[in-house]
């Protein structure tokens, strides 16, 4: 059993949104990547965006993908 | 006048800011001097971690009898402090029944690695690579 929930009912809604994670994910990982990789604040910002934007879309465009298939 | 002091051998200097950098996500930048990558790693980081838990993952324990939990309990170490911190306080036993539990455990590990290739960053530009 965790120490750390259970959430209130707001809390498990938000929790749920299986796309809000996915982009929180993308978010945190674009941002490390995009430092690590690139040192001018510039292309920071463009490979960042663009990772972030690669992880949102291969998220959705693989979702429609498995849509057909059973659980 | 004054004898300068010898400077440390540059592994060695290396072996610290390596250490520094995996026990505190982005410490090793900031003692680099490098204010603005080590600030972000130091808030990110964690913050990644602690989602982790906040979803229900589970900070594994090393289990060599399998092999994938004990991959994944060296991915979660990556981290340093916070994993230790988790461990002795006793966050992330882990929800198995919660939806989001293995988005936790995906946080965890994947915070885990990153702080990894920050620790090799900074290994880099101790060495003058970078």
């Amino acid at each position: 059993m965790s120490t750390i929930l259970p959430l209130d009912e707001n809390e498990v809604v938000m929790l749920e949104s299986h796309v809000g994670l996915m982009l929180l994910f993308a978010c945190f990982v674009s941002l490390v990547l995009a430092l690590l990789t690139k040192d001018d604040v510039k292309e920071q910002f463009r490979f960042g965006a663009m990772l972030f934007a690669g992880f949102a879309v291969t998220g959705v465009v693989l979702g429609w993908l498995m849509f057909p298939f059973p659980l | 006048m004054p004898r300068q002091q010898p400077k440390p051998p540059a592994s060695n200097l290396a072996a610290f800011v390596c250490t520094l950098a995996w026990v505190v996500p982005g410490a090793g930048h900031l003692w680099l001097g490098s204010r603005q990558k080590g600030t972000v790693f130091l808030v990110v980081l964690p913050l990644m971690y602690a989602t982790g838990l906040w979803l229900g993952g589970q900070v594994f324990a090393f289990d060599l009898s399998q092999p994938l939990v004990a991959l994944a309990a060296l991915a979660d170490l990556g981290i340093g402090a916070p994993y230790i911190i988790a461990r002795v306080a006793g966050f992330g036993e882990g929800r198995v029944v919660a939806v989001t539990y293995e988005y936790g455990n995906s946080f965890l590990v994947v915070a885990g690695l990153l702080n990894a290739l920050v620790v090799l960053d900074v290994y880099d530009i101790a060495l003058g690579r970078k």
